[in-house]
């Protein structure tokens, strides 16, 4: 009996035991299916996530690409402050190379997607003689300088005197900027982002004037691979002339009262030049252009002379790759069409050496009374010209990219509601725009692109950033929407009424439009500017008195001042000081009218 | 008085047995027949996740590779034909200021028994070439394609292999099929196809 | 004392076997419904996974076609208007889509998909706007490159183009919808 009941105990169980392996069986292939779906799952999330951040990365490409077409940067958000959108985010970052490309890469998260993609580019038309006038350390003009502009594409520089293409000069530096007293600027003054402008009373400057936001990195000159021969000190009575095509040599010296020509198209490589007494030098320009590569020294002494045979200023060109410190001297007596580039030099302009075309170098000292004209011709006119693109690719996603695929936002401890989408996350520039505004009043705006409010404006008449057009009509220079009078402009921009004064001042006798304009100007000027500048003027124009009457500036008083110096008034301007709310006081009225 | 009493329960017990034995077979026959039923469509369900996975990842690969070529200097540059293999090179990017072009790669189809291969090449043909299979689960003939000279499968391709490039101006229409036999003899195949615009 | 021992087992031999069936094949049942539920969500997540794949491959596919086209026509393409059509009225593939695998549609007319542009109708006509607030699409925002944002028609003038990829379709697990955004623009290959 005992061992029929002995197997009992080890039966007991057994199919318990059967059944949990066999949940523990299906568990595990439950799990194992389980497992393999979420693995999957989560696969395709993060493909999708990722496709979605390719197309994030496209957006921004396409944002800083078309954005370069309009003298943008390149430089979309930052990983710190990115631009958000279709539920990502995205920045992108430029690099300007030495050889005129720009390399773009755009980095996008979307929940777990990251992608990085990159271009490089070639913006068209940029140049460092977009520049205009340009040093890369402080700027300090000598006392009765006077710099400005001109298209050499439409007329001569004496043609354009005083019209609208006179004012658009384009001065700037890495550095501060130091206006003298007397100078002329008629144009912008872009300064360093930590530079400061001074300005000495007794000079005008017409436009506006602001830091740049970021050093303009100057390329250095390539000078092209040509054999040198050795050194010439040339002293004929017959003019010594280089033939088109390419020459070198270790140095030239043109001795008093000889000649050099150098005839285009040309390549010129010198270690040295100089130019004695008496000597001359041409840039025969007539077949093609001149480039002049000095590798060493510059010196045209004060009694040579240099001119170019046409006035196409893209056509003379020199190019300085002299090192750090060496100093070049324009001393001749010349009026040079062409453009001078000298990153590394200390340039020594005289008075007499009047430049047409534009000049950028590490250093300038331009003699008191020097001229320089800036050819707007040079300058980069974009007008929504694409840049070349010359490659595409899938950049290596950076090491703080590709690490921790959470939520972008999270990762980063951003609101998406605090982030600007791309269109609003271009890096700041400096803009210069003309427009009619949406209130039909022509005006323009030079500062910080991220201080000007576009909504204000109803049409572009035109529109530069960084001193690159972007919006620049052929016949811009026509439309009767610009400004002719340069004064205008000033009494537009944002001197105070105090410096207004000193540059009217200084350039009285002002035109009707100028002086109509700084009567009327919003916000006014002080009552004694007003009134110093119109005293100024005297004998007013009708027009000029009608503003007066109107004008915001001048109390009862100031207004029978200037009414009384110009009497007899016109009927209308009678008609006008009548009717003039607020009146006129009882007793300034009466003399007014008394003296007619 | 025990015994009886005893024997009573055990023909209960019979009967139980019995009983039981009948609803257990039942349960039992019904388990199996549902965990066969589950099986099966979990193994089919895991394996068309699985295959439709490696499609789009091998997919996904290539259209990464071809994105970034230069339609001109695609090989072969025949628009409208289709064909098994394309040879690019991208861009790396810029070097002392200069674009600088990988070198040229393959991507091609290696026909196998069974099923064939995709194949990357770098530097095909040369001394250095490097080659690394993505998949060797790829279709002989595209998915619903027969070797008949016909257009089986509606596509506008005729007899096209398991991976096939089609140059449409300046878009690649890539198409795959993997497919893998099961160890129950069926055939499991993903088919995926893809639009690549050539950027550079 | 001595029967007790032989009882006992006995008692629990005859009974427990039953029982220990019972809880057995409740257990194995449990076991199964937990199995084949799993199963079914492994399907169902499949089904899901198949649906997503499906909308972000015709979603890639679609805007890899549209940088594919003339810039310049990809908004007249891909519009809502027949009418701008570049080759004649209604020669254009249009803004709505079938994907074939996603038979589902919410659309009426069984389109999975639309493309959508920062476009309104305004007097039965079809206007490429900068005004239109679109957070989405990043707009609003200048299209023509004078960096105004003006009430005025750029789809003659546009120079970026956002553009959204939008699917909607029924699933077992409800209504679903993907989406997908870029922004095309012109690249000069010259």
């Amino acid at each position: 009996m005992r061992t029929r009941f002995l197997p009992a105990p080890e039966r007991r169980g057994s199919a318990l035991v059967f059944s949990v392996m066999s949940v523990m069986v299906v568990s595990i292939l439950a799990a194992g299916f389980l497992q393999l779906s979420m693995s999957v799952t989560r696969r395709l999330n993060v493909y999708s996530d990722t496709q979605q951040a390719i197309n994030l990365a496209e957006a921004g490409l396409a944002e800083a690409y078309s954005g370069l077409a309009v003298a943008r940067t390149g430089n979309v958000g930052t990983m710190e402050a990115p631009a958000v959108l279709g539920g990502g985010l995205l920045w992108v970052e430029a690099e300007h190379h030495a050889s005129g490309l720009v390399e773009l890469e755009c980095t996008a998260m979307y929940g777990t997607g990251r992608a990085t993609l990159g271009l490089v580019c070639e913006p068209v038309g940029l140049g460092v003689a977009s520049l205009g006038f340009f040093t890369d350390e402080d700027l300090r003009l000598n006392p009765d300088v006077r710099l400005d502009s001109y298209d050499s594409k439409v007329s001569t520089y004496a043609d354009q005197l005083n019209t609208a293409l006179n004012n658009k000069g384009s001065i700037g530096s890495n550095g501060d900027v130091s206006v003298a007293s007397g100078n002329t600027i008629m144009g912008d003054i872009v300064y360093g982002p930590t530079g400061q402008l001074s300005v000495a009373s007794g000079s005008v400057i017409t436009g506006g004037s602001s830091a740049r936001p970021e050093e303009e990195v100057l390329p250095p000159v390539v000078v092209p691979d040509i054999p040198l021969q050795k050194a010439v000190k040339y002293t004929g009575g017959i003019p010594m002339v280089v033939p088109p095509g390419q020459a070198g040599y270790a140095g030239l010296d043109i001795g008093k009262n000889s000649t050099l020509i150098l005839k285009g198209p040309l390549d010129l490589v010198v270690n040295s030049l100089i130019l004695r007494l008496g000597a001359k030098l041409e840039f025969d320009t007539t077949n093609g252009p001149v480039q002049l590569f000095v590798n060493e020294s510059l010196d045209f002494s004060t009694s040579s002379v240099v001119s170019t045979s046409t006035q196409v200023t893209s056509d003379s060109l020199i190019f300085v790759a002299a090192p750090e410190g060496k100093s070049v001297n324009f001393g001749a007596k010349s009026q040079f069409y062409g453009f001078i580039y000298a990153p590394n030099a200390d340039v020594h302009i005289s008075a007499q050496y009047e430049l047409y075309g534009g000049l950028v170098c590490k250093e300038l000292q331009l003699a008191a009374q020097g001229k320089m004209h800036y050819d707007l011709s040079l300058g980069a006119t974009l007008s929504g010209q694409l840049p070349i693109l010359h490659s595409w690719r899938v950049v290596e996603l950076p090491q703080q990219v590709a690490a921790r695929r959470i939520d972008p936002f999270q990762l980063l401890g951003l609101d998406p509601n605090d982030l600007l989408p791309p269109a609003q996350s271009h890096q700041d520039q400096v803009l210069d725009v003309r427009y009619v505004d949406t209130s039909g009043r022509t005006t323009s705006y030079f500062g910080l692109e991220s201080e000007f409010d576009w909504s204000q404006v109803g049409s572009l008449l035109y529109g530069v950033r960084d001193g690159i057009a972007f919006y620049l009509p052929e016949d811009y220079a026509l439309s009767g929407d610009v400004a002719n009078d340069p004064l205008v402009d000033l009494v537009d921009s944002s001197l105070s009424s105090k410096q207004l004064r000193d540059a009217l001042l200084a350039a009285s006798p002002c035109s009707t439009e100028a002086l109509v304009a700084a009567c009327l100007r919003d916000p006014p000027m002080s009552q004694s500017d007003l009134k110093s500048v119109l005293d100024a003027n005297d004998p007013l124009a009708p027009q000029t008195l009608l503003s007066a009457v109107t004008s915001p500036s001048l109390d009862s008083s100031a207004l029978k001042d200037v009414l009384l110096d110009n009497s007899p008034l016109p009927t209308e301007v009678l008609d006008a000081v009548l009717l003039r709310n607020p009146p006129l006081s009882p007793s300034d009225l009466t003399k007014v009218l008394t003296i007619q | 008085m025990r015994a009886p009493h005893r024997s009573a329960r055990s023909g209960w017990t019979l009967v139980e047995v019995v009983l039981a034995s009948t609803f257990t077979v039942g349960v039992f026959a019904k388990a199996a027949f549902v965990m066969e039923s589950a099986l099966g469509l979990a193994s089919d369900e895991t394996a068309s996740m699985h295959y439709e996975d490696q499609a789009r990842r091998v997919m996904d690969r290539i259209g990464l590779a071809i994105m970034g070529s230069d339609r001109e200097t695609l090989m072969p540059q025949i628009e409208e034909l289709h064909t098994n293999s394309i040879r690019y090179s991208f861009s790396l990017g810029l070097e002392d200021g200069e674009v600088v072009w990988s070198a040229p790669e393959e991507i091609r189809f290696q026909n196998g028994v069974g099923t064939g291969a995709i194949e990357w090449r770098e530097n095909p043909g040369a001394a250095e070439e490097r080659r690394v299979v993505w998949s060797n689960l790829v279709s002989p003939l595209l998915e619903g394609e027969e070797v008949n000279g016909l257009d089986d499968n509606g596509n506008g391709l005729i007899d096209e292999d398991g991976l096939s490039f089609v140059l449409e101006g300046n878009r690649i229409v890539i198409r795959l099929t993997l497919r893998r036999p099961e160890v129950d003899g069926r055939l499991v195949e993903e088919s995926v196809e893809h639009v690549v615009y050539c950027r550079n | 004392m001595a029967r007790l021992p032989r009882s006992l087992p006995t008692r629990g031999r005859q009974g427990f076997s039953f029982l220990e069936l019972i809880i057995g094949m409740s257990v194995l049942l449990v076991a199964l419904l937990i199995f084949s539920s799993s199963v079914s969500g492994v399907a169902k997540q499949r089904t899901v996974n198949r649906e997503t794949n499906l909308a972000v491959a015709a979603a890639r596919n679609l805007l890899e076609t549209l940088r594919s086209e003339e810039f310049a026509e990809v908004y007249a393409l891909y519009n809502t208007n027949p009418g701008d059509d570049p080759g004649g009225a209604g020669t254009a593939p249009g803004n709505r889509f079938v994907v074939a695998g996603l038979d589902d549609a919410v659309d009426s007319n069984g389109f999975d998909g639309e493309i959508v542009f920062p476009d309104v109708e305004t007097g039965g006509a079809w206007q490429l706007r900068e005004d239109l607030e679109l957070p989405e699409l990043g707009m609003p925002r200048d299209l023509s490159g004078d960096s105004i944002v003006d009430d005025r028609d750029h789809a003659g003038s546009y120079f970026i183009l956002p553009v959204l990829i939008r699917l909607r379709w029924r699933s077992p697990i409800g209504t679903r919808q993907y989406e997908m955004t870029t922004q095309l623009c012109q690249y000069n290959k010259s």
